[in-house]
Order: structure tokens, then C-alpha cells, then sequence
């Protein structure tokens, strides 16, 4: 796993290939988006898609 | 002129001195370094995270800063997977794989504090359903956060 923090404003070019308009905004694997901060639950469910599980595990609602 | 304000480097002191476990470095990557600073808005940009993580550095004795310019060492650039400048990667025990591209300043002067004191914990209070799931993980994951500091 890696996690890349990018500062959007300095990286215009990033900004507009991910659609950057509001932040916090996450990208998972170029596939994966969501905007705004996540409970645990929903950010893993996130994950899960991205990382190719076939059904992401129930979680704690 | 310092980026912390007294206060807020008191502050900072103490909360890394509570938090803080493991050695941390901060491997900081720009094209210059050593003092010259490129001509443009970049060079300045990349000039000031340096001046961010070197005060920080400089509030506890278990961070460690070490400064490379990309165009000296595009080998160590390409070891630690800095994709673009200013790009800082941020080790604790080992390297966990959490990198910071672009200037710590303002809201993101808080998030670099966190990623400091997570890495040096070496862990994280995720739930155990979390832990689970990412050990079933079918792929490598590239998570990356789109922030701004205003």
C-alpha cells in the first residue's frame, strides 16, 4: 500500500487529470474516487473495491 | 524568518515529544538544494517545504531530515518513488509508504504532524474487520489524498 498526500494547488496538471475541485479528495488505484472525509467502515469499503475483493467485508454501521 | 510561530513551535514540541516513538526521517526530494534556489514560483515553493520540515526536525531529536535534489540523485529519487517535487517521504521504522508532494503549510501543516507521529508509532487504531480486509487484498493499492491549504 501507498499513500501519496499531494498539496492540489501545486500540481495543476494532477488537479485537472483527477477532477480535483473540492478536497479532501481520494483516488484509489485511478479507479476508486470519493470526495470528503470517510468513516472507517466507508473508507474500507473503498479499499476493497479498488483492491479487487469481491465483496468487501460487512462492516460495523 | 521562521514559518512557526513561537508558540506554535512550543506547541509542537511538546506534542512530538508525547507522541513520538520510533525515529522518523523526513528523505525531502526537490531539483535544487544546498541553498540555491531555482528561479520561478516552484523553486520558492520547493524552498519553503524544506524550511517547513527543517523547523520540524529541529523540535524533536528522533526526526531526522535529510535533503536530496533530484537532479544530484535521481537514483535515491527513484528508491524512495518520488514522483514529483517537493516530494518528502516520510519513514518511521520502516517505510511505510506515506509520501507528501508539495509545501506542509497551513491545514497541511497538521497533516504532516500526524503522518510524522503515526510513522514513528509504527501503527494504527484501525478495527480489526480493517486489518482483515487488507490482508485479503487482491492488488497493491496506490491511495492518493488531493488536499489544499486554505
Amino acid at each position: 500500500m501507498r499513500a501519496d498526500i499531494v498539496e492540489a494547488g501545486e500540481f495543476p496538471d494532477l488537479a485537472e487529470r483527477y477532477n480535483v475541485y473540492a478536497v479532501p479528495k481520494i483516488v484509489i488505484n485511478d479507479t476508486v474516487e470519493f470526495v470528503g472525509a470517510q468513516p472507517e467502515a466507508q473508507f474500507v469499503r473503498y479499499v476493497a473495491q479498488a483492491g479487487g475483493l469481491q465483496e468487501a467485508p460487512p462492516a460495523d454501521e | 524568518m521562521p514559518f512557526l510561530q513561537e508558540q506554535d513551535a512550543a506547541f509542537v514540541r511538546t506534542r512530538l515529544a508525547q507522541d513520538l516513538r520510533d525515529d522518523v526521517t523526513l528523505e525531502f526530494f526537490a531539483p535544487a538544494t544546498g541553498g540555491l534556489v531555482l528561479p520561478g514560483e516552484d523553486g520558492q515553493t520547493a524552498e519553503y517545504a524544506r524550511q517547513i520540515l527543517a523547523e520540524v526536525a529541529a523540535l524533536s531529536p528522533k526526526i531526522r531530515l535529510n535533503v536530496h535534489s533530484t537532479i544530484a540523485e535521481p537514483d535515491a529519487a527513484k528508491a524512495f518513488g518520488i514522483a514529483r517535487t517537493p516530494g518528502t517521504a516520510v519513514i518511521g521504522a520502516r517505510d511505510f509508504g506515506v509520501r507528501f508532494y508539495g509545501m506542509p503549510a497551513g491545514y497541511e501543516f497538521a497533516t504532516l504532524l500526524e503522518l510524522i507521529i503515526t510513522a514513528s508509532q509504527g501503527t494504527t487504531a484501525i478495527a480489526p474487520q480493517t486489518r482483515e480486509m487488507l490482508a485479503q487484498l487482491q492488488r497493491d493499492i496506490h491511495l492518493q489524498v488531493f488536499v489544499t491549504p486554505t
